[in-house]
């Protein structure tokens, strides 16, 4: 019920009964004192119309007014750009030097002149205290140029121990600079050239769990520094999984799959078959439900895949449905029983005529020495991703989900060649980002921060956040969190750092450090995000609306005027003894 | 009569000190209240100042309001003046006759009247002697005022926010009354640096506490105070400690030091005011340096007419060379009867301490070299590091007088610098040996006999082996006999001469896994080395080796002398088409139970077992120091505190992997003096990051799909289903 129609009802209550009341008094009054009808007929008149005119004092009829349009100054704004006609406002970034009206904030300037329905924003962009503000207005917008150096800097969501990372960026740059990577000891950790466009990838190795400051310089052809960003790197020693090997074998790929496993932190079992009745295992796994419950890899060869019993890989498929992750690998011929299994599970296989010999893209560039052998499949799946792929792009193997749980298919039959020819992290990559894709989902939910760089002073959402959540900045302050509830059930506060540096947001049981620039860093990264919001809000409502008039708050000061007048001449009646017999 | 006694002056002054007397009383009075009030609301403001502003404030404003309260004091007893004093006695004395005034003035000034008048006066005051014209105790005012003020200060006492900065007041309360009078400041350091003898380095002095000192110097420290302490310690960051003595005014100690150091100068067992750590950087004795001019090439072969080989290179030393040598080994003969001389020569050299030449020309018929021949130089200076001098050895350098029959085959020089002699008996020795066992056998039982005669095989054996590898092994499947005939032949000699031999000597089966599995093809080139003549040669050759090793296991050593005989002509052959150099011995495998293979006998068996132990994570004490370091920066994880100790001695393991060992110290040093120091955090942050090792890639748990994700992944499989 809005406060409007509640006004209206506690009014029209209030008339009624004052009417009421007022009617007994007559009617109980002694008949030669009994006031007359005008009298009272225009008591009853003025009192309902008192309550009206209040009524139209609390909520204004909405008036017509003719469109206008405000041209905003914003910061590094300059008016002399301006070639649109309207009204002239300064947002306090804005230049000091503006002769315009200064405005606190768009909120302010769109109640002060009610009647605005398009916008024209120079400069900058509009921030985000007034992004809000101009959503449903028509948005045009004549961006100032960015701030030379890295305007757009976008780091890995999650990086694990020993992986590689990398960070994407753009600098305005349209000319090739070099772009270097600082580890945290100041020593070089990688330096590559920007693209035309101004893009930039740049890869280091996670060293330990914890947090750690990269620094990225920007340098031009002059040997000069144009930029200088800080990159917080947050690197995370997730929980082990653990994975089961079957094979049907012992094999140099097996040796370096476990080694890498076993140094990888993986609680691994294996089973190796030797010959008949001969295994080589760590521990023994029986095949049942409440073992591959407990699991969340299980890798296999296609020969153990084939010793298996029908009711063991019934059980593994189950398992696979469950959230069990199931990487097959070929490494030989592959029976009609086990292609019509694995067809079964989404995987159509044929033998092709492919070249066997594979290389593997290392860097961007180089190629690796070691060249690597595939079986000649050609591997089909509607819904099939690629795990990784040669340099030719071709598959080397595929997931799919299945279920819950994601099943994937590898054909490479000799990883371990990269680690012979020295690229043993080239080879824990591929092998962690297939075990990482693959496994079972075992990720505790975490709370989303919505902004990739947060900064002192600025608003940072954060969302899925439980009821008792709070930050905790480097001087020990705790900040709690006040969770809104969203219609769609997203748990989201906002929350303003006062200092820059590490903070660590908790949550229950999760703790998520976020990292907070100080105003004065990375502006670059700032403007380019203004400045694409700004975008943003031009292009939803381009539209340009023509209408000529168009619905704006109406005054209430004439109300009052008319309810005081009608309000006293009121008290005026009932005081007098007009009509009064 | 005591009136009479009296003079009028006395009277005159007696009655005047009365009367100043009270007034003094009554002015005591009045300050006493005024002070009694002011005290209590003086330390409560203070107090409220000093909790919850400044302590300096508090103390500025205390001292504003001592000189205020002094100067209102003063104000307001002024006002009990003499006009005060005349009002006062005229309204206490009765019969004063409001004429006090009278009494302070001069008798000269007033008319007979008056000094009647005055004298009366005098008598009066005199007679009352004590007239109390002292205000009363404004109790109620003090009462309430003292109340009020305790109150007002119990609060700010125990107000909540109050109690840190209680604290604090009471440890700069403190500090103040601990520091001494005068702090004790070093006035005068210096380190004099008296380098060992060797170096030929002068001692000298250094005005600074941070000194680069020779390795093994001896370093004296002269420090003086402003005033004396009654103890000076050094304190190094290996926890050692080196007391100064005192001599006059300065505190002086000396230690000799063979490694860079930190320290930190401690006076009466604390640190000085400006505590800094201070660097001793050792400048590390290297070893001399040899360039060699002459030869030029590591393998030179000689010249036509040549009869010298002038030798010549250069040497330098940071301090200054020692001896100098020239080994030089004569090899002669060829093949596998090879002769070695060796003999050393003193070089004395020209030029300076630290830089010297040395030159020398081998007289190549003194030193008896021939034609086969090869002579083989090394270099080899030492400076004059005491204990031990640092000894530099140049690589070998070889001249080579070449045998006429064969010329060299290019390339070859590679493999004479990569490839070490083996040590086996040469086809020459096996064949001395044979006949030595064939003149013993007389004196010797059946079964000594084989077991020598054995002994000998599996030195031939071996030594074919050798020689196999340079044909890469393809010929002895085919052509050599086989295990099971060595087994036929043997049965009339009984096992008992085989079966002890079984763990030395691997059967045919087991050398062809080695020989498949093994280091054969672990020199590829190996195959390609020989040319196709000499190849046909050593194949040969080895099989006349076969042969002889079949003979010699069963005991006949005279049926293996001709084969013997044949190898060792068929090998000379080989070496007068080239030379070989052999590979060090490989891998043996355990033999494989003959008996058992490829019968189906399963008895017995059992799973091997799987041991697979994940890489020891030997930086472990560095990993969670970097960790909780860390930790810090979230301070609501499970805090640990960091493990300085174990960090230390990591260093002290690892010092190899930490390039300034120094800097690393001084900042873990720092910050673990001032945990709460955040530059000191980053910088140590800074030093150890280079220190950590790439750990192997570590996969990432898939993050969980939420109810809606589920659903969906739910829904697509019923979808697939029907």
């Amino acid at each position: 019920m809005n406060p409007a129609i509640v006004c209206a009802l506690i009014l029209g209550l209030a008339v009624l009964i004052g009417s009421a009341r007022y009617l007994y008094s007559v009617w109980r009054s002694e008949a030669l004192l009994r006031p007359r009808a005008a009298r009272v007929i225009s008591i009853l008149l003025l009192q309902a119309l008192s309550a009206l005119l209040l009524y139209l004092l609390l909520f204004p009829p909405v008036s017509y007014t003719s469109a206008e349009r405000l041209v905003i100054l914003t910061a590094n704004a300059n008016p002399a750009d301006n070639s649109v006609a309207g009204r002239l406002l300064a947002l306090p970034e804005a230049p000091d030097n503006i002769k315009a009206e200064r405005i606190p904030d768009l909120a302010s300037a769109l109640r002060r002149y009610p009647g605005v329905n398009q916008l024209h924003i120079i400069g900058a962009g509009l921030g985000t205290r007034d992004q809000f503000a101009a959503s449903g207005l028509s948005v045009s917008f004549s961006p100032s140029p960015l701030p030379a150096g890295i305007v757009e800097l976008w780091l890995p969501e999650k990086i694990t121990v020993g992986s590689r990372w990398q960070i994407h960026g753009r600098v305005t740059q349209k000319n090739t600079v070099r772009i270097e990577l600082l580890d945290p000891g100041n020593n070089l950790a990688a330096s590559t050239q920007s693209n035309t466009q101004g893009s930039f990838a740049l890869t280091d190795t996670a060293r330990a769990a914890g947090l750690a400051m990269y620094h990225i310089r920007v340098i031009d052809d002059d040997k000069k520094i144009i930029d200088n960003i800080d990159v917080p790197i947050h690197v995370i020693q997730d929980k082990s999984l653990r994975v089961l090997v079957l094979s049907g074998g012992p094999n140099p790929e097996l040796k370096y799959l476990r080694r890498w496993a076993s140094d990888a932190g993986i609680k691994l079992d294996s089973q190796v078959q030797l010959s008949a009745g001969m295994q080589m295992n760590t521990s023994v796994v029986a095949i049942n439900a409440n073992n591959l419950r407990a699991l969340d890899l299980l890798i296999l060869d296609e020969r153990a895949w084939s010793t298996m019993s029908r009711g063991s890989k019934q059980l593994v498929i189950d398992a696979l449905r469950d959230g069990l992750g199931v990487l097959l690998r070929i490494t030989g011929p592959v029976s009609a029983n086990t292609r019509n299994e694995l067809r079964a599970l989404g995987f159509a296989i044929n033998d092709a005529n492919l070249v066997q010999r594979i290389h593997l893209t290392l860097d961007d560039d180089k190629k690796t020495q070691a060249s690597l052998t595939r079986r000649p499949l050609q591997v089909n799946s509607r819904d099939g991703v690629v795990l990784f792929q040669d340099d030719a792009n071709n598959p080397l193997a595929l997931w799919r989900a299945e279920g819950r749980g994601r099943i994937a298919l590898w054909w490479l039959t000799d990883s371990y060649q990269l680690v012979l020819n020295s690229h043993a992290s080239m080879h824990g990559q591929i092998w962690g980002d297939a075990v990482s894709t693959v496994s079972r989902p075992r990720d505790a939910w975490k709370p989303t921060m919505f902004d990739p760089h947060p900064r002192v002073d600025e608003r940072v959402l954060f969302c899925d956040i439980v009821a008792k959540t709070y930050v905790q900045t480097t001087d020990n302050s705790i900040h709690y969190l006040l969770p809104e509830k969203q219609p769609k059930g997203k748990n989201c506060a906002g929350y303003w750092p006062q200092t820059s540096g590490w903070q660590i947001l908790i949550s229950g049981e999760s703790e998520t450090p976020f990292y907070v620039r100080s105003a004065k860093e990375a502006l670059g990264l700032k403007a380019n995000a203004i400045n694409e919001a700004t975008q943003l809000l031009a292009a939803k409502h381009s539209a340009d609306k023509t209408t000529a008039s168009i619905p704006a708050p109406g005054s209430p000061w004439p109300w009052f005027f008319a309810w005081l007048i009608v309000t006293a001449l009121l008290w005026c009646l009932e005081r007098s003894r007009l009509g009064i017999r | 009569l005591a009136g009479k006694l009296i003079t009028p002056l006395e009277r005159h002054m007696n009655a005047l000190n009365l009367a100043r007397q009270w007034q003094a009383s009554a002015q005591g009075r009045r300050r006493n209240s005024i002070l009694l009030i002011c005290l209590p609301l003086c330390i409560a403001t203070l107090l409220i100042i000093a909790l919850f502003f400044s302590i300096t404030l508090a103390l500025i404003l205390s001292l504003a309001s001592c000189i205020a309260l002094f100067f209102y004091l003063s104000h307001t007893v002024r006002k009990l003046d003499s006009a005060w004093l005349i009002q006062q006695l005229d309204q206490h004395i009765l019969n004063a006759e409001d004429s006090s005034d009278l009494l302070f003035k001069q008798t000269e000034d007033l008319s007979s009247l008056q000094i009647l008048q005055q004298q009366r006066l005098q008598q009066r005051v005199t007679q009352i002697k004590t007239l109390d014209l002292r205000n009363r105790w404004p109790w109620r005012t003090i009462v309430l005022a003292w109340c009020f003020g305790i109150v007002v200060s119990a609060l700010a006492l125990f107000w909540p926010t109050a109690k840190t900065q209680f604290n604090h007041v009471l440890a700069s309360v403190q500090n103040i009354s601990t520091t001494p009078t005068l702090p004790i400041s070093l006035t005068e350091a210096s380190i004099a640096i008296s380098p060992p003898t060797y170096t030929g380095q002068a001692s000298h002095t250094e005005k600074t506490l941070q000194v680069k000192f020779p390795e093994g110097a001896n370093l004296r420290w002269l420090l003086t105070f402003k005033s004396q302490p009654s103890s000076v310690d050094l304190v190094f960051h290996d926890g050692q400690h080196l007391a100064l003595k005192r001599n006059g005014d300065a505190w002086q100690a000396s230690r000799t030091f063979h490694q860079s150091e930190l320290y930190r100068i401690l006076i009466n067992g604390k640190p000085l005011a400006e505590d800094k750590l201070y660097r001793l950087d050792m400048i590390k004795d290297q070893p001399p340096q040899i360039r060699v001019m002459q030869p030029d090439r590591g393998l030179s072969i000689i010249k036509p007419g040549q009869s010298t080989w002038p030798l010549y290179f250069e040497a330098d030393d940071d301090y200054g060379l020692g001896a100098a040598n020239i080994n030089i080994r004569l090899a002669q003969g060829s093949g596998e009867n090879i002769n070695f001389k060796e003999q050393n020569l003193r070089l004395a050299g020209q030029g300076s301490r630290k830089q010297k030449r040395f030159s020398k020309s081998l007289d190549l018929a003194a030193l008896g070299v021939g034609a086969g021949d090869d002579a083989i130089v090394q270099f080899s200076v030492s400076d004059t590091h005491s204990p031990q001098a640092n000894t530099t050895r140049s690589s070998s350098f070889i001249l080579r007088w070449p045998s006429q029959e064969y010329t060299e085959a290019s390339g070859v020089e590679g493999a004479i610098k990569k490839i070490m002699p083996a040590y086996f008996r040469s086809q020459r020795q096996i064949i001395i040996d044979t006949e030595k066992l064939l003149g013993d056998k007389n004196t010797l039982n059946a079964e000594k006999f084989a077991i020598r005669s054995d002994e000998i095989g599996v030195d031939q054996r071996i030594l074919r082996l050798r020689y196999g590898q340079f044909l890469g092994e393809e010929t002895e499947e085919t052509k050599l006999p086989t295990n099971d005939a060595e087994h036929e032949s043997d049965d009339e000699h009984g096992h008992a001469e085989q079966t002890p031999k079984q763990d030395l000597v691997p059967t045919t089966n087991e050398r062809t896994i080695l020989e498949e599995f093994g280091h054969t093809h672990d020199i590829p080139e190996a195959a390609t080395l020989l040319d196709a003549s000499t190849k046909k040669l050593l194949r040969a050759a080895l099989n006349e080796m076969w042969q002889a090793e079949l003979y010699l296991r069963q005991a006949e050593p005279k049926k293996a002398l001709p084969y013997e005989n044949r190898a060792l002509g068929f090998i000379k052959k080989v070496q007068q088409a080239d030379r070989i150099y052999l590979a060090r011995t490989g891998l043996e495998l355990p033999p494989i139970d003959e008996t058992r293979r490829l019968s189906g006998e399963r008895h017995g068996l059992q799973n091997p077992s799987d041991v697979l132990i994940a890489a020891e994570v030997q930086d472990l004490a560095l990993i969670t120091f970097w960790q909780t370091l860390d930790g810090l920066e979230h301070p609501a994880s499970t805090k640990t505190t960091p493990n300085f100790a174990a960090l230390r001695l990591w260093i002290r393991e690892h010092n190899a992997r930490v390039a300034d060992e120094l800097s690393v110290l001084a900042a873990l040093d720092a910050w673990q003096r001032q945990p709460n120091c955040e530059p000191c955090r980053q910088a140590l942050k800074k030093q150890l990051w280079p220190l950590l090792a790439k750990p192997p890639t570590n996969p990432s748990l898939r993050p969980t799909p939420d109810a809606k994700g589920q659903h969906y992944l739910d829904a697509l499989r019923k979808e697939r289903k029907s």
